[in-house]
Parts: C-alpha cells; sequence; structure tokens
C-alpha cells in the first residue's frame, strides 16, 4: 500500500514536470512572415521624435524601415493562395523595427518561413548590404535559403503587387524566379547563404533586380555589387544580364531574334554552355576566350526563308553567333569600363585555374591597380540549328507559290 | 522463457564495434568540417582527415592488440602487470576523470546546441539535466545494456544521416573544391592532428575488450569500427564543404546543422528535416554519454573493489552536472574542447601504445 501511494505520487509530479514547456507558442499566435522588404527612412519628423522621447540613444548610421508581410492564418488554401497583410517598422537596427512591430501587431512574427528579402536600390548603393545580411544569417530562425532582390525604387512596393491569380505576393514573386528558362534577361535566383560566401571572399556579384509598378513585377536584369566596397555599382539592363547568363554559363532556356532579309528570325535555345579558358602568358593581363555553344530551334519565322535549305541555314547560323558574340561583349564591355567591376567570375576561374597567378592578382583584380578593365576578353560563339519546326512555310509570297 | 538474469553478459566483437562506432559519432560530426576547414585551405581537409584517419586506426589497432592480450582483465589489473602498482592506479585515475570530463563536455554541447536551435527560453540547465538523468538511468542497468542500445540507436542515426546526404546531393557545388593542395604542410599537419584527436573515444577499448569471451577477435572489429568513423568524417566533410563552400563552412558554428536545415525534401509534404536529423543526432550523442560515464565507473570501480556501481553513479553524477555547467559560453566550451582533444590524445594514443611496448619488451601476457 505504502509503496502504490508513492507510485501515484511520482507519477502525479511527472504529470506537471512532462507537461511544461518553455517554449510553447501557439500557431494562432505565430505570425508567419513570408516577406522582407527593407527600406531607407527618410522621416525627418520620426527622427525628432526620437529625439524628444530617448535622448540618450546611441544612433545608427541610417534608419531602415522593415517591411514584413505576414499571411492571416485560416486564409490559405491551396496553390499558395491567400490573404496577406504588410506591417512596417523603422529602426536603426533590423532588431530594433521587430521590437517596434511587435507594439503593432498582435502575433509575434516567425521568420523559418520566409521566403524573400528585397532590398531597395538606395540600401545597396549605400553599402549596407553586409551589415543587413548579419542577422539573416546569424539569427536561428533564419534560412540561408531566403531569395534576395534588388528593387528599383522602393523595396516594399515589390511586396504590394496583387496578383491575377490571387497568389500571396511574396510566394508570387518567389515562383517568378522559377521562369528563369523561359527568359534570357532573368537572373538565377541568389540566397542569402550565397551573398554571404561572396562577402567573406570579396568577390564581387550580381543579384537579380526586381521592377514593381503597382499591379505587375518584372524580374529582369540584375544589380552589380563591387566585392571590395560591398555595396551596388549599378543595374545591367535586361540584354546586359542576357550576356552575364551566358558568360556565367547559367543559361536555362530562352531565345535570339536576328534579321535576316529584313525580318525576324526566332531561335529557340535549347542548350547553351559556355567554357573560359585564360592565357596567363603574361600574368599582369591574362586573356579570356569565351567559347559559347548553342544548341536550339527554329522557333518563329516573319522572314522569307527556306529553312529547309541548307546555305539558309548556315548563313541564319552566322548571324546568330554573330547576335550572342555583339550580346557578350555589351556586358563586358559595361563591366570592364563602366563599372570596373568583376562580377563574372573571371577572378574566381584564375583562382581555381591558375592559382599562382592569381595570389598576385588578387589584391589588385577589380580593386586597387583594377588589372580585370585592361584584360582581353574574346567571345567566340558556335550556334547549331537542330529543329526546324512542322512546317516549310506559313504563309507565301506573291510569285511564289 | 528466459529471464533476464540470464541474458549473455558477455560482448561479441560485433558490438565492440558498434560502440567504437557510437562513441567516437557525437559533437565532431557537427564541428569537424568548421575546425578541419579553419586550418587549412579549400578541399585539402580531405587529406588530412585521411592522415588522420590513418593515425588514429593505427592506435585502434595498439589498443586492441593491448587489451586483448589480457583476456577478462580490468585495465587497472593488467596495467599493474605491465608497469607497476602505482603506475596502474594514476593511468586508471586519470582515465576516470577523462571520461568524467568527456561526459559532462557531451552534456552541455548537447544543451548548448538544443538550446541554440530548438528552445529558446528553456534554460541549458534544465535540457542537461533532463538528458543526464536518461544518462544515469542507462548507466544503471547492465553493461551489455549500454551495448545492446548502440546496436538499436546506430542504425537509426546512418539511416537519417544518409537520407539527408542524399536529399543533399543536388546542392553539391563542384566549384567549392578546387583549387587543390593550396595548404602549407604546417596547415595539413594541425589539420590532422584535429582529425586525430576528434577520435577521443577510442580509449574505451582498453575498458571493453575486458568483457568479451573472445578478446582474439577484437582487433579487427576495433579497426572495422574506427575505419566506419573516418569515412563517414570525410563524406560529411566532402558533403559540407561541397554545399557551403570552404570559407562559409569555416565560419559558420555548426556547418552540419546549416547543411541540414536547407535541406529540402522533394514533393514538399515535409519542410523540416533538421528536426529529424536532430532527433537523430541526440540519440547517437546519448550513446556517446553513457559509454563515457560507463567507463569512468568502470575505472572507479576497479579501484575499490568493494564498491557498489550505482553507489559510484550516485558520486560521480552531481560532479560532473557541476562541472558541465562551468563555462560560462561557447569560449570557455571552445577552450575545454582543445583540452579534451590534447588529454584525449594523449591517454588514447600514447598511454596505451607505452603500455604496449612495455608489455612486449617485460614479455608480460595475460595468462602468465
Amino acid at each position: 500500500m505504502h509503496k502504490r501511494r508513492r507510485l501515484v505520487l511520482c507519477g502525479m509530479l511527472l504529470l506537471f514536470l512532462t507537461a511544461g514547456c518553455w517554449d510553447r507558442i501557439d500557431i494562432e499566435e505565430r505570425g508567419f512572415v513570408l516577406g522582407t522588404a527593407i527600406d531607407l527612412s527618410k522621416n525627418e519628423e520620426e527622427e525628432e521624435n526620437i529625439e524628444a522621447e530617448s535622448p540618450g540613444k546611441p544612433k545608427g548610421k541610417t534608419r531602415f524601415i522593415l517591411t514584413n508581410q505576414m499571411v492571416i492564418p485560416g486564409t490559405i488554401v491551396e496553390d499558395n493562395s491567400g490573404e496577406t497583410y504588410n506591417v512596417s517598422a523603422s529602426g536603426d537596427t533590423l532588431f530594433e523595427c521587430v521590437r517596434e512591430m511587435a507594439a503593432r501587431t498582435s502575433q509575434s512574427p516567425f521568420y523559418e518561413h520566409n521566403k524573400i528579402l528585397i532590398l531597395s536600390e538606395d540600401v545597396a548603393k549605400r553599402g549596407h548590404i553586409p551589415s543587413l545580411l548579419d542577422v539573416f544569417l546569424r539569427d536561428k530562425e533564419m534560412k540561408r535559403s531566403i531569395q534576395v532582390l534588388i528593387a528599383v525604387g522602393e523595396a516594399r512596393k515589390a511586396l504590394e503587387v496583387k496578383p491575377q491569380n490571387k497568389e500571396m505576393p511574396a510566394m508570387y514573386i518567389n515562383s517568378v524566379v522559377n521562369n528563369a528558362y523561359k527568359n534570357l534577361g532573368m537572373h538565377p535566383e541568389v540566397l542569402v547563404g550565397d551573398i554571404h560566401e561572396y562577402l567573406l571572399l570579396d568577390e564581387s556579384f550580381t543579384l537579380p533586380r526586381i521592377m514593381s509598378d503597382g499591379d505587375e513585377i518584372k524580374m529582369t536584369g540584375s544589380a552589380v555589387f563591387q566585392g571590395d566596397a560591398k555595396r551596388m555599382i549599378g543595374f545591367l539592363s535586361s540584354e546586359e544580364t542576357e550576356g552575364l547568363n551566358i558568360i556565367k554559363n547559367q543559361v536555362e532556356g530562352g531565345l535570339f531574334q536576328v534579321e535576316i532579309e529584313g525580318d525576324l528570325i526566332v531561335y529557340e535555345i535549347k542548350k547553351l554552355k559556355t567554357r573560359i579558358s585564360a592565357d596567363v602568358a603574361d600574368p599582369l593581363r591574362p586573356k579570356f576566350h569565351v567559347t559559347v555553344l548553342a544548341q536550339g530551334n527554329l522557333g518563329e519565322k516573319y522572314a522569307m526563308i527556306d529553312p529547309f535549305d541548307a546555305d539558309v541555314i548556315t548563313n541564319i547560323e552566322h548571324k546568330l553567333e554573330h547576335e550572342i558574340e555583339r550580346i557578350v561583349n555589351s556586358t563586358t564591355e559595361k563591366l570592364q569600363k563602366d563599372f570596373e567591376t568583376d562580377a563574372m567570375g573571371l577572378g574566381t576561374l584564375l583562382k581555381r585555374n591558375h592559382y599562382k597567378v592569381w595570389k598576385r592578382l588578387e589584391g589588385d583584380w577589380d580593386r586597387g591597380e583594377k588589372y580585370f578593365t585592361r584584360c582581353e576578353i574574346e567571345v567566340t560563339a558556335r550556334v547549331q540549328i537542330e529543329r526546324r519546326g512542322t512546317i516549310i512555310k506559313s504563309h507565301g509570297a506573291l510569285g511564289d507559290m | 522463457m528466459k529471464s533476464f538474469e540470464h541474458w549473455d553478459q558477455d560482448i561479441s566483437p560485433k558490438m565492440l564495434g558498434y560502440a567504437i562506432v557510437s562513441m567516437t559519432i557525437a559533437v565532431g560530426i557537427l564541428t569537424l568540417p568548421r575546425i578541419i576547414t579553419q586550418n587549412t585551405q579549400v578541399f585539402d581537409g580531405i587529406i588530412s582527415l585521411m592522415a588522420g584517419g590513418v593515425i588514429a586506426l593505427f592506435f585502434t589497432y595498439i589498443s586492441a592488440k593491448l587489451a586483448s592480450r589480457f583476456p577478462k582483465q580490468t585495465f587497472c589489473a593488467y596495467a599493474e602487470k605491465i608497469a607497476s602498482k602505482y603506475i596502474a592506479i594514476v593511468l586508471t585515475v586519470v582515465f576516470a576523470l577523462f571520461f568524467m570530463l568527456v561526459t559532462a563536455f557531451e552534456v552541455r554541447m548537447l544543451a548548448n546546441i538544443a538550446a541554440k536551435y530548438l528552445f529558446d527560453e528553456t534554460p541549458e540547465e534544465v535540457i542537461s539535466l533532463t538528458f543526464f538523468l536518461v544518462v544515469i538511468y542507462a548507466v544503471s542497468g547492465k553493461h551489455v545494456a549500454i551495448l545492446r542500445l548502440n546496436l538499436m540507436f546506430l542504425p537509426i542515426f546512418f539511416a537519417v544521416l544518409f537520407s539527408l546526404l542524399i536529399l543533399n546531393i543536388q546542392y553539391l557545388d563542384l566549384n567549392h573544391f578546387t583549387p587543390f593542395f593550396t595548404s602549407s604542410w604546417r596547415e595539413l599537419l594541425r589539420g590532422t592532428f584535429y582529425a586525430a584527436a576528434n577520435m577521443i573515444g577510442l580509449s574505451i577499448i582498453l575498458f571493453y575488450v575486458s568483457f568479451m569471451r573472445t578478446p582474439k577477435k577484437a582487433p579487427k572489429a576495433a579497426l572495422i569500427g574506427a575505419l566506419i568513423t573516418i569515412c563517414v568524417n570525410m563524406i560529411i566533410f566532402f558533403f559540407v564543404v561541397g554545399q557551403l563552400g570552404p570559407v562559409v563552412t569555416r565560419n559558420v558554428l555548426y556547418p552540419t546543422i546549416e547543411m541540414a536545415k536547407e535541406t529540402k525534401v522533394p514533393g514538399e509534404f515535409f519542410a523540416r528535416f533538421d528536426a529529424v536529423f536532430f532527433t537523430a543526432w541526440i540519440m547517437a550523442i546519448f550513446n556517446t554519454t553513457t559509454m563515457s560515464l560507463h567507463v569512468s565507473t568502470l575505472a572507479i570501480d576497479s579501484l575499490f573493489k568493494k564498491m557498489q556501481k550505482f553507489r559510484t553513479i550516485l558520486i560521480l553524477a552531481p560532479i560532473i552536472f557541476y562541472v558541465s555547467m562551468l563555462p560560462i559560453d561557447i569560449i570557455q566550451i571552445g577552450l575545454i574542447t582543445e583540452w579534451l582533444m590534447g588529454i584525449g590524445a594523449l591517454m588514447g594514443m600514447g598511454v596505451p601504445a607505452l603500455l604496449y611496448v612495455a608489455a612486449i619488451l617485460r614479455k608480460v601476457k595475460g595468462n602468465a
């Protein structure tokens, strides 16, 4: 009897001990953050307010506005559609913004499902990226697989997009990048973890650009970052991004258009491989040979030509080769002459294949002496047209029957 | 029906192998990629891991040879035969203290990592106490039970680990492996030291072989066990560096966890694979902690003939728990790690090698 009573007592004690949990948060109380946007704050009135409320407080270099897109639980249905709301708060640091936000929403923000981080052009150009990314890497709630984008203008505007299919904006933006296989001018996704690596290596890099006008977004082009200053230098246009994608061998699909006999021909890329070799005979002035190999189909034809004539095809292939060379050259020109930034990974290529040469150039590649701006880049393209479609002609010209 | 009384109390060679793998797979699989890349360049760490592995294998063989020379004898007993009574006592005490420190370290490490990634509010003390109580419970039973637990937990851990790695093949970036051979000799040697010292648990061989009915088979089983851990470490290193890149690996506290955090299961019906990995890893570290506490009680019991095992545990447990809570933060824990690696290398490699050489020179044998 005595033993039994002791057992019961132990059992009751266990009930109390095992049911306790310090870290319990009900799912209704979690504010699931799907996307984040960061802008610079330019509100002077607000700064005066802070000065009045807490005079002795240490001030940061700038004030940021953090915008979180939160989902309303219970409205999520299949296919990523659901209702969301955006909350903004400002502060000297991101943590301060979050704290400020806690005073405005009932749910505490939960970042483990965050998909995208959009930074405004100004934030990027002022060189705030390294310090802002710190918390995205340091905090255990953050994933390294958050996708980073640079917005033209204000970043939070992009989160206000209203997709036609009622998708949640952040999820919508997150899935647009998956279309990179259809559009050559889209920069492939870059994750927070990737940027961590670039920043640690002092490498120059590019991020996808996002443009928004109220209801729609467009995700072509890219933003170029200088690895030494760690700030954004400028944007590459859609076409220049095409060249960048070709050089970096990250083409998944897309098309080229060339003019032939006064009208257009569309070439649909099936496979595009780029190989770069470096000639380091003169270590201070390495030469790069970029060889592009493209395979693809004749997609659409406006010009009056016979696609089953071998000469015509050779002619088209030559035109396409020139077109690819032109696109790539415009990109290298821009990066070498205007931006003076090696965002194409040529330095990395030297490091991997010619380590000794790289050791000499390392400090003066796209910084210091800027040897990068003086190196020669030679582009050769080789194009093959494999399929020509299912018809010979779609329409006839007069007297051509 | 067989009652529990008649359980086979002997350790089979297979169990010894499992014990060695379970003992050497611990905190190291989370931190080793970082430690190795901090000391070497790019992917050259794999050379260090290989060299360190060969060294560890050599001393595993020596330890097993030494212990199997004296069948059914405790470490204290055969150390006395080889050297002298005082040396035997001193060595046993040092081993006991060393394994107590290992227990304390594992308990604290588990609490620290769990607090960092899983529990925001729960104090580390509570996490470690809960864990440590279960460890004490396991050690209080028969010694065979602990070794049988290895047979059960280790396959689960490996299943989870390898599914994690398979899911991560898609993230491997071959560019992370070049350029080769850019580390200096000194860097490689430092890497080799850490790779070898990571196997600090190896000295359990000296204590567990005495439970074996066929000690002759011990060297082979021990070698296979150590080889498995070395291969696992190399595979993890390959995957972590391949995915995160050498510089990021160098700058992330627990690179293996970071890798697990990004794992996506195809079909997206299950987003958090790291939770599964954590569970499996806690099982692995549970085995390590249990065995190190067990070995320290074994060492102490061999000194005091009349000591009851449970009483030893009751005395040791509060001390270990107190020690485990002494370091304030991760920096101090890191310092202790360095110490542990140093002492571990000395005790797990130096001591058995010296004893073995002495045993051969003085022609001391178990049954003589």
